[in-house]
């Protein structure tokens, strides 16, 4: 499923760039997101705990920075999973300078396997832009700067 | 033309008993309603056994993906956590499953688990046994397998193409099985046919049933007897113990089975033997009892589901008059995964080769195909509902293609009723019916010419009102020896069921039978037949709750599946209890001084017919036969044991290999259904607004419990034909796995169904009856048709069984845009 946004963010692009392309600081805005562990400079894990119709599930995420020209683009990819269930994405975040502000626009590719691909279809992208949301709300608060749309 | 011909022309010539009447044909309440209605039943997750351990199954994401690793430490690490099994594991500890298919699909290893790679969504990979269900739950997300993914094939045409992923290695391809049949010339039916009609696809979906009890066991090897016992509702268990027994090393007298209550089987719980396979496998391992009960979304992801199957380049060849001579087709049927129960639906179908009509030249070139879906079981209706339906739907094609009136167009083609008992071009015999009698009553039950009426009206005002027809058959009895037309190695040939009819101690009657009924009353129907052959009412007798391998009798094919019981199971009470009451009258003669014609049973006594005063009461009989036996004469006291064991057995013989002909099934039930509908032409929506529903499956033992089977099926099928349909994405990933997604009918969507009947006696069975139940097509093809007559004038075909809103929908537009209609008529 592709699922794909845009939006204003009230922090410099350098400043916003600096959390998204940073695993240790990524980490800190994903929301629901605990026991981060990084491993380099591209590659970090975390446990998400997301809470869907099945209530509240583990899930074990590997994510990695495949792409990024700095200020400019990122693009990230995870993989986790939950029992028989398991979420695999990529991420692409677009990021250039709207007055002293960022516009951000992203496009993911997720894909849903198990009972997931039934229970989460037609919430996904509803869901997923929360969450990016979330991450970009984060990300300016890191940055020292507050967001708005 | 098969001409009229005497019963003894087909089968050996058979008595069929006098004694029924009394209680047998009446509508005598269920004796398991009380228990059932009060929350008393006993299913397997009410079962508990001491020590005992829950399961949980780890289950592969991945439609088709290469297992490269399993590690269980993390989760056997887990306090509470007793044992963990893996493919790897069962690998070495089974056999591969016993295949029913020919080389090479012969050649496929199928085992209880994925070992090596997972070829479905859903299969398992793993599973853990813990202390309590939801720890077995919890400590699974622990185990951690790597996967490789693999391309996957989801189209049961497109699998068989060369460049196509192969899910089975030791195969070679996807092809499960290939036959032609072929019966008549329909060569020579084309090329002198006034008109052929052709039709591109027909596609039957792909769905399932939804039965309130999931699957579920409590399975626990003994390490002292080396016993297993498997308390499981499985409804095939003899079956099931074929497959368990050769892949994990034991004989069926290691095996025990018993279930009582089963909440719905519908004949997908015949292939949960893989299930109880690895659960023997884990309790050996854990040195414990353990206890599986299914989740829902795994029932529907993993289960078992319905057969699908497409239909390509049907050419029904036709006279000017409207005399359908036969039809050619390819069929495609998808099994999903593995072959479990398969192929046999390739040769099933065959029991009804020309449907209720007299086609007389028909060639099917029949695929079974193999694709990363869950694997298919014997769902009610199995493989013949499919074929019906197409045929259904081509008699209705035909129809409006050719200008021909619908009705006159299956009274003229339907076989009539002096035509019975009918022989089919492969040599089936249709034991009774007269199926323009029942058309004529759906019919009126749906007040067909008013139907017409508000039709007319209703086409004025903007609205789309369609009537549909549908006709089956329910074929029941099995010739088991029709799974040699598959493979000719095969070691089954015809069927049977048994039963016991004891006179206990204190006068009591038992009955014990090899079935294992899913809610189809086989304790009333069978204390009304013991209660007429031994005078007596049913309340007096008892037959024991459900299926137990130690307690009750069996044979190879015991089980509760495939429209028998009337005929198998009650033909077995009937020969055990026909012993009985021998038995009971020379005991009786003995003990009143008189001869055993003077003998009559009543009211549960032995008595002399001219002096009714003069009775024993069978505690009588039964306290002498085993704590008086010295009052006997020695002779008589050897010769009599009140416990009296029957096999029933169909008068088969085994069908022609080559020939692809024989007798596969003793009786044919048919239904004849009638439906108007309103199609939304904005939504797609379809309301239906009448229901009628024509039965006819012989000499009914109780009429109450037909009818709510009628209702049942007719439910199922409704439910089939507008909500219920798995979908599946191209990686194979499942889109409903969950009543979110996967409506299956209730009450709410059923309409009233206003039902019908008519009485024709099989010449064939012991009591006249034939087995019924599985009449789920008919909805299928009575809501297709009728959709199709709300189109707009001939301008598309409902080519599918599933037709939801969308897909009303969008027939609707392709209808308004002039799109290719996928029939063509050639007419000399």
């Amino acid at each position: 499923m592709i699922v794909s946004g845009s939006r204003t963010v009230a922090a410099p692009r350098d400043a916003l760039w600096a959390v998204l392309s940073d695993p240790a600081r990524l980490a800190e805005t994903l929301p629901g997101v605990g026991d981060v562990s990084i491993e380099d400079e591209h590659r970090f894990s975390a446990v998400a705990h997301p809470v869907t119709a099945l209530g509240a599930t583990r899930v074990a995420m590997d994510f990695e920075i495949v792409e990024q020209r700095p200020s400019e683009h990122v693009r990230i990819s995870g993989l986790g999973s939950a029992g028989e269930n398991q979420l695999q994405l990529t991420v692409a975040l677009d990021l250039a300078a709207d007055g002293e502000g960022t516009a951000v626009s992203w496009s993911a590719d997720v894909q849903l396997r198990g009972v997931w691909r039934s229970l989460l279809q037609r919430g996904l992208g509803s869901l997923f832009n929360e969450q990016v949301d979330a991450v970009l709300a984060a990300g300016a608060l890191l940055s020292g700067a507050s967001n708005e749309r | 033309m098969s001409t009229p011909r005497s019963e003894t022309t087909f089968y050996p010539a058979i008595e069929q008993s006098e004694r029924l009447g009394n209680w047998s044909g009446k509508n005598v309440p269920r004796k398991e309603d009380k228990r059932l209605l009060k929350g008393q039943g006993a299913f397997v997750d009410d079962l508990w056994m001491h020590r005992q351990g829950h399961v949980h199954f780890v289950r592969s994401p991945y439609a088709h993906a290469r297992i490269t690793a399993i590690d269980v430490a993390r989760c056997e690490a887990v306090p509470g956590v007793y044992a963990t099994l893996t493919g790897e594991e069962v690998g070495e500890l089974q056999q591969p499953y016993f295949q029913m298919a020919p080389e090479p699909a012969g050649a496929m290893k199928d085992y209880c688990m994925a070992v090596g790679k997972a070829r479905y969504m859903g299969e398992p990979v793993a599973a853990v046994l813990a202390e309590s269900a939801e720890l077995a739950r919890d400590a699974a997300e622990l185990i951690e397998v790597s996967y490789e993914p693999l391309p996957v094939v989801v189209d049961g045409i497109a699998t068989i193409e060369p460049d196509a992923p192969v899910l089975h290695e030791e195969i070679g391809s996807n092809v499960g099985w290939h036959g032609t049949y072929d019966y008549g010339d329909i060569d020579w039916a084309i090329e002198n046919a006034d008109h052929v009609v052709r039709i591109d696809r027909l596609h039957f979906h792909r769905f399932s049933s939804t039965p309130l009890e999931t699957s579920g066991a409590l399975v626990n090897w003994d390490p002292g007897t080396g016993v297993v016992e498997f308390r499981t509702n499985n409804q095939m268990p003899m079956f099931a113990a074929m497959f368990i027994g050769p892949a994990i090393g034991l004989g069926i007298d290691h095996m025990q089975f018993s279930s009582q209550d089963i909440g719905g089987g519908f004949g997908i719980k015949i292939t949960s033997y893989t299930y109880l396979t690895a659960l023997a496998l884990l309790s050996r391992k854990a040195g414990r009892p353990v206890k599986w009960s299914e989740s829902r979304w795994e029932h529907l992801a993993a289960s078992a589901h319905g057969n699908e199957r497409t239909f390509l380049d049907i050419e029904v060849p036709v006279m000017n008059d409207g005399t359908i001579l036969g039809f050619k087709v390819r069929a495609f049927d998808d099994a999903g995964a593995y072959l479990r129960y398969e192929p046999l639906g390739a040769v099933i179908w065959a029991q009804v080769v020309p449907g209720n009509y007299r086609f007389k030249h028909v060639r099917v070139d029949y695929t079974e195909s193999l694709t990363n879906k869950c694997p298919v079981g014997p769902n009610r209706g199995y493989s013949r509902l499919q074929h019906l339906w197409m045929i259904e739907r081509l008699v209705d094609i035909v129809a409006n293609e050719l200008g021909f009136d619908r009705v006159a167009l299956r009274k003229l083609n339907y076989v009539q009723p002096e035509e019975f008992p009918y022989e089919t071009p492969n040599g089936c015999i249709y034991d009774s019916g007269d199926y323009p009698a029942m058309l004529d009553r759906a019919l009126e039950l749906i007040d067909y010419e008013g139907a017409l009426a508000r039709q007319r009206a209703s086409a004025r005002s903007g609205r789309r009102i369609g009537i549909g027809i549908g006709s089956t058959l329910d074929s029941g009895t099995n010739n088991f020896g029709q799974s040699r037309i598959i493979n000719s190695a095969l070691p089954f040939s015809g069927n049977g069921e048994a039963a016991i009819v004891r006179l206990d101690l204190y006068g009591e009657v038992t009955v014990t039978i090899g079935t294992s009924p899913q809610g189809q009353g086989h304790e009333t129907t069978a204390a009304q037949v013991t209660a007429d052959i031994l005078g007596m009412s049913p309340d007096q007798v008892h037959v024991a709750a459900g299926y137990n391998k130690a307690a009750n009798t069996y044979v190879g094919f015991s089980g509760t599946y495939a429209s028998q019981f009337a005929v198998t199971g009650l033909g077995a009470v009937m020969g055990a209890a026909e012993k009985l009451r021998g038995e009971i009258i020379k005991v009786g003669a003995c003990m009143l001084g008189s001869e055993e014609s003077d003998i009559e049973l009543a009211d549960g006594f032995v008595r002399l017919a001219a002096n009714p005063e003069a009775a024993i009461p069978f505690i009588g009989i039964a306290a002498t036969v085993f704590a008086n036996v010295a009052e006997l004469p020695g002779e008589l006291a050897d010769s009599v044991t009140l416990n009296c064991r029957y096999v029933y057995r169909p008068p088969f013989e085994v069908p022609d290999h080559e020939t692809k002909t024989g007798k596969l099934t003793l009786t044919y039930a048919s239904q004849v259904h009638a439906a108007v509908v309103e199609v939304d032409d904005e939504t797609g929506q379809v309301t239906i607004l009448d229901y009628a529903a024509v039965d006819e499956c012989g000499r009914k033992v109780n009429p109450m419990i037909v009818e709510g089977q009628v209702h049942g099926a007719t439910g199922h099928g409704v439910g089939a034909a507008l909500y219920e349909s798995f979908e599946y994405d191209a990686d194979g990933q499942l889109l409903n796995s969950t009543f979110a997604d996967y409506h299956a009918a209730t009450s709410l969507d059923v309409p009233h169904i206003r039902t019908g009947d008519i009485e024709c006696p099989s010449p064939f069975t012991p009591n006249g009856a034939k087995g019924m139940g599985e009449g789920g097509g008919a909805p299928l093809s009575t809501i297709a048709s009728a959709i199709e007559d709300a189109l707009p004038d001939g301008a598309h075909i409902v080519f599918d069984t599933h037709n939801n809103s969308e897909r009303v929908y969008e027939l609707l537009r392709s209808a308004a845009a002039a799109g290719p209609r996928g029939v063509e008529v050639i007419s000399r």
